[in-house]
Formats: structure tokens, C-alpha cells, sequence
């Protein structure tokens, strides 16, 4: 009886300090499943100059997406007209993606008054109702969102092409009417305020 | 023969036997709530990046969607950090000027990315995708929380499988309209049970609970 509980514990033992000490078992690394030996979206790589996983496509690449639209072809800021049907679809998808991507600047009801607008500093935004705008075709609303202009970046990479048609098609609906929602109207009073402070800034010489 | 065992072995084993319990209910009970705790989750941690941007001043203060700087949540796996070049045009040149700004100047000139440190973050086994949610309606706020509020994103979820399940296994409680996904502090116009019902019918929302849904 004492002679195998001692064996037993002996082999156990023995059992023990095999396991510890084999090769094998250093080498089981639970993390190895949790952190995968692939990178993953927006990881950092040593693969590249400037250490990012992604990368930008090379100059001059044309995404199948814009070649089966207008833009590739004919240059869009000379259209006149929106290259698809409006209908109501079209311009409720246009005033969410105007509410995501232009209204932080442009303001909801499109006059360049938001808070992001008083705060940046001159060149602001500027109003989207403007009649020198009004009387550009509607393609240059699309050329704009697409290339950028000035201190406005491009959206190309925000909104699909459809996507900026949806919200050209959307600002020239806005163009026919005034402030309807309590929104817009505090966008007009506020692009009116910030108006103002800036030509008398200007009258006073200050930039 | 003298008895094997003398009568104080009776408390050793009835002691013993007390361990034995211990040990193989509390131990595991203890290291499965230990787990879920937020010390081992990582929750509420603030991480600190290389600028202090605060989601309080550019989401509540100016209006700003979440979309406007995440914006491949709708359409893609992933709802991706905005490149360095979004952060420019918006701020006045004296901001941008500032010490504060001396990072992302630094990223402009030199073409590289601003390093960023990830904040939720799940194990390389499990599959995510963000635009499936929030197609259905799951809104931003479910799973990181008050993002409006925090100063620097913490982790606000368990991230435990138990905690996507929760939301698998019934949906109906927690979808809502899509036009509703990046609002902060939503509170549903109907009772959430009738609301929930009616999208879940209207989005076509399944119960996936499936291994395979998350671990592929
Ligand atoms: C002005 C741009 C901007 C807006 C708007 C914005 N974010 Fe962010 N967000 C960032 C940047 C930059 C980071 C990376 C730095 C950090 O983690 O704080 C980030 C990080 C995050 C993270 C943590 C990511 C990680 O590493 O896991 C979450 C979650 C998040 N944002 C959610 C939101 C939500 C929800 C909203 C809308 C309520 C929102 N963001 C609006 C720019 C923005
Ligand atoms: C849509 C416009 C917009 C975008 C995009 C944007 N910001 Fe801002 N940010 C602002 C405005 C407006 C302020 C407030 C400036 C002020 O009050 O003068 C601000 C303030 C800040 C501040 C100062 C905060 C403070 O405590 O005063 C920092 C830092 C900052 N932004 C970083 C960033 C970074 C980094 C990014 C890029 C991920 C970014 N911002 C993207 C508009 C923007
Ligand atoms: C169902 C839960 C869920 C919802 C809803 C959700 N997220 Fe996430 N988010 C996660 C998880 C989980 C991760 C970590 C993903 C990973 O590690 O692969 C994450 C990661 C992120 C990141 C870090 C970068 C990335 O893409 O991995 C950002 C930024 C982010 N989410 C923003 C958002 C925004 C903005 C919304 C709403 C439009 C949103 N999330 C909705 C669960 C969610
Ligand atoms: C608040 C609710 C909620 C939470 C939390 C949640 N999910 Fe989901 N998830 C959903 C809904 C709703 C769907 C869509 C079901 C459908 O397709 O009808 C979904 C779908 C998915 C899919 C299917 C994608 C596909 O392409 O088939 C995956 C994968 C997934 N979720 C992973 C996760 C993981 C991983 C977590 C935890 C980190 C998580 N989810 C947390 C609600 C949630
Ligand atoms: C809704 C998504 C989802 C589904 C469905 C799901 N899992 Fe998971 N699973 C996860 C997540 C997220 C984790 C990571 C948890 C963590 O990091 O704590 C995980 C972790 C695990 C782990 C590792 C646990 C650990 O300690 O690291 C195992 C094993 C696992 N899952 C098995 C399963 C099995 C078996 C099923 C089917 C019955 C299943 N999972 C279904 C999301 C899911």
C-alpha cells in the first residue's frame, strides 16, 4: 500500500517536471490565437515606407465604380443636368448624406452658418444659395464634391458617385426654397452673424 | 492493531472535504467572474493617443456625425479612423498651429499615419462586421456606449461573447431606425417592445447564434 502510493507519487512528480521542462511545453502560446499573424485593417506594417498596412492605390488608378458613371467620360462640372432620374428616393438619400458630410460646414439649410463654420477662421465655408452658385450647372456641384476646392477637401472617398449626385440633386431642391426647419433658420441667423463679424473684422484690417 | 486513523483524522477529512468543494466550485467560479470583470476586459480604461481629440467637443459641440469621421461603418467591415488629412480643413490655422496640432503636422509633412491606439478591440478569432449592424439598426451607442460624453474613448462593453450573445439571441431589444444609429442618448419614441417587434419584422433581423456567425 505505501510502497504504490510512494511509486505514485514518484510518477507524478516525474510527470510533472517532464512537462514543465519539455521543449513543447514553452512553446504553447495561448496568444497566438488571440493576436494572428496577419495584419489586420489599420494595423501598422514594416512592409512599407510609411509603416501603414493600407495603402493608397497607385496615381492615376481608375475604380471600376467611377468609370461606369458620368465621371470618367465627359467632364462633370460642365452638366447641366443630373445624369438620372430624381425621384423622392433619390433626394431623401441625398438630404441624409448632405445632413452627414456638407451640413458640419455648409450649415443644414445649406447657408454657412454652422458651428463648425464660426469657429474655423476665414476662408469659411461658404453658402450654398448663393446665386453665383445657382447659376453654375449642377455638375459643378458634383465636380466640387468630387475634386474638393480650396480649403474643402474631396469627398470622393465619403460619398459614391451616386451618393454625390444624390446630394447635388438634394442642394438644388434646397435652392428653390427658404428655411422650412427650425435647423435651417438658426443656419441662416447664425451665417448672417458670422457675416457680419467678419466685415467688420475686415473694415478694421484684421484677417 | 492501534486504529489507522485516530479520531482527530475526522475533522481533517470533513475540513478536507470543505477544500475539495472550495477548490472545485469557488476556484473556477472565481476565475469566471474574474474574466468578465472589467479589470480583465480592459472596460472604462482610457487610452491615451498621440493627440488628445475629444469626441465631447467635435460630436456634441459642433454637430459632427459620427459618419463624417467613420466612414466606412455603413459599407464596410470595419468603421475606420479618419486619415490625418481630415483633420486639417476644419480647424483655424492658429489651432492648427498649436502645440496640440505638432503631431498631425508632423503626419502631414512626413506622409505617414497618425498612430492611433486602439481602444475595443477583439481576439484575431472572432469575426466582426460593423456594417451589418448598423444596417439593421444596431446604433453605436449599444456597444461603445456614450461616445459623446468621454473625453478619451474607453471601452465601454465587456466584448465577452456572452455580451454579443446577449444581443444575438434577442435582438428586438435593442435594434432601432436606422436614421437613429449614430444618435447619442437615443431614447425610443414607442416602447423599445412594439418598436423592436416592428424593425425586426422591417429589417429582416435574424437571431444569429451560430458558431460560425463569429468564429469563421
Ligand atoms: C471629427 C472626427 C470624429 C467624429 C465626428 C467621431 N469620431 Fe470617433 N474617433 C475619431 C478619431 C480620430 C479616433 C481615434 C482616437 C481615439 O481613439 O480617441 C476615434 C475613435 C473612436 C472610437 C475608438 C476606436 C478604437 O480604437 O477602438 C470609437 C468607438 C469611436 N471613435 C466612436 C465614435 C462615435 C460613436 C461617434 C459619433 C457619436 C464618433 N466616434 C465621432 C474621430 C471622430
Ligand atoms: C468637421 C470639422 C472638424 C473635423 C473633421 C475635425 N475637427 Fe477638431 N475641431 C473642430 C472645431 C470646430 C473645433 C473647435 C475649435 C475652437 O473651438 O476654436 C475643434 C477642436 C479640436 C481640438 C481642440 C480641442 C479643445 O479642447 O479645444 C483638437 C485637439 C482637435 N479638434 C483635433 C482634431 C483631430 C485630431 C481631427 C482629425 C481626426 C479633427 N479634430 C477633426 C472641427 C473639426
Ligand atoms: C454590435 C456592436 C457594435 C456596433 C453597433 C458598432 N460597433 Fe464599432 N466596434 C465594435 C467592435 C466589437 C469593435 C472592435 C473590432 C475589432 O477588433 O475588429 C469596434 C471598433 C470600432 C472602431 C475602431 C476601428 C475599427 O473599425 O475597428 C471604431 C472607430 C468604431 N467601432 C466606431 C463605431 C461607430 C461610429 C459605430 C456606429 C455607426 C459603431 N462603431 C457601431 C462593435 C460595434
Ligand atoms: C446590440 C445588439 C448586438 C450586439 C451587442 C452584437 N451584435 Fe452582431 N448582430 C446583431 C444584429 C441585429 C445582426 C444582424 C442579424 C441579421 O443579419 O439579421 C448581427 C449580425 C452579426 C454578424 C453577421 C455578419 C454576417 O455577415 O453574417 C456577425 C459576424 C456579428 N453580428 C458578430 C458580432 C460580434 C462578434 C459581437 C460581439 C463583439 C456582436 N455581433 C454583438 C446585433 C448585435
Ligand atoms: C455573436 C458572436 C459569437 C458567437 C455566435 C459565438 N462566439 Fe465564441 N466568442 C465570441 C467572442 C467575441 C469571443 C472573445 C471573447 C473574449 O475575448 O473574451 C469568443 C470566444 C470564444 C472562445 C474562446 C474563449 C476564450 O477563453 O478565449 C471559444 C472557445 C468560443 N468562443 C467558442 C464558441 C462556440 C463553440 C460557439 C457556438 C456555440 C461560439 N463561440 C459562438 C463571439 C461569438
Amino acid at each position: 500500500m505505501t510502497r504504490a502510493l510512494i511509486a505514485g507519487c514518484a510518477l507524478m512528480i516525474a510527470g510533472g517536471i517532464g512537462c514543465t521542462t519539455s521543449p513543447e511545453r514553452e512553446r504553447v502560446d495561448f496568444e497566438r490565437m488571440r493576436v494572428q499573424q496577419r495584419y489586420d485593417l489599420y494595423g501598422a506594417s514594416r512592409a512599407f515606407p510609411n509603416g501603414a498596412m493600407m495603402q493608397h492605390p497607385p496615381a492615376g488608378t481608375v475604380s471600376r465604380e467611377t468609370a461606369a458613371t458620368a465621371e470618367a467620360g465627359a467632364p462633370a462640372d460642365s452638366l447641366a443636368s443630373i445624369p438620372m432620374a430624381v425621384t423622392p428616393q433619390l433626394l431623401a438619400r441625398g438630404r441624409e448624406r448632405f445632413g452627414i458630410y456638407c451640413a458640419v460646414c455648409h450649415g443644414p439649410g445649406g447657408y454657412g452658418g454652422s458651428i463648425v463654420a464660426s469657429n474655423m477662421g476665414i476662408p469659411r465655408p461658404p453658402s450654398l444659395r448663393s446665386a453665383a452658385l445657382r447659376a453654375r450647372p449642377i455638375g459643378y456641384v458634383f465636380y466640387v464634391a468630387t475634386n474638393g476646392r480650396g480649403r474643402m477637401p474631396a469627398y470622393a472617398p465619403q460619398l459614391s458617385p451616386a451618393d454625390r449626385w444624390a446630394v447635388a440633386a438634394y442642394i438644388q431642391q434646397m435652392q428653390t426654397h427658404g428655411a422650412t426647419t427650425d435647423e435651417e433658420r438658426a443656419d441662416s441667423a447664425r451665417a448672417l452673424e458670422i457675416h457680419k463679424l467678419d466685415s467688420t473684422a475686415a473694415a478694421a484690417g484684421r484677417p | 492493531m492501534p486504529a489507522l486513523f485516530p479520531p482527530w483524522t475526522n475533522v481533517v477529512a470533513r475540513a478536507s472535504l470543505i477544500a475539495a468543494v472550495v477548490l472545485v466550485v469557488g476556484v473556477p467560479a472565481a476565475l469566471m467572474a474574474w474574466v468578465r470583470a472589467p479589470n480583465a476586459t480592459r472596460r472604462y480604461e482610457p487610452v491615451a493617443q498621440p493627440i488628445a481629440f475629444d469626441h465631447r467637443v467635435h460630436v456634441v459641440g459642433e454637430h459632427i456625425d459620427c459618419r463624417y469621421c467613420h466612414f466606412s461603418v455603413e459599407r464596410s467591415s470595419t468603421a475606420g479612423i479618419p486619415p490625418t488629412s481630415t483633420c486639417v480643413p476644419c480647424h483655424s490655422q492658429t489651432l492648427l498651429g498649436s502645440s496640440t496640432f505638432a503631431p498631425v503636422r508632423r503626419s502631414m509633412e512626413a506622409n505617414t499615419p497618425l498612430q492611433w491606439k486602439r481602444v475595443t478591440s477583439l481576439p484575431g478569432f472572432v469575426y466582426f462586421n460593423h456594417a451589418i449592424h448598423v444596417n439593421k439598426g444596431v446604433g453605436c451607442e449599444s456597444c461603445h456606449g456614450r461616445v459623446d460624453q468621454m473625453a478619451t474613448v474607453y471601452q465601454a462593453a465587456p466584448l465577452t461573447m456572452g455580451w454579443c450573445l446577449s444581443c444575438h439571441r434577442y435582438p428586438a431589444a435593442f435594434v432601432r431606425p436606422r436614421a437613429e444609429v449614430t444618435a447619442m442618448g437615443y431614447a425610443p419614441r414607442q416602447p423599445q417592445r412594439v418598436i423592436g417587434a416592428r424593425l425586426v419584422r422591417e429589417y429582416h433581423v435574424r437571431r444569429l447564434t451560430n458558431c460560425t456567425t463569429c468564429h469563421r
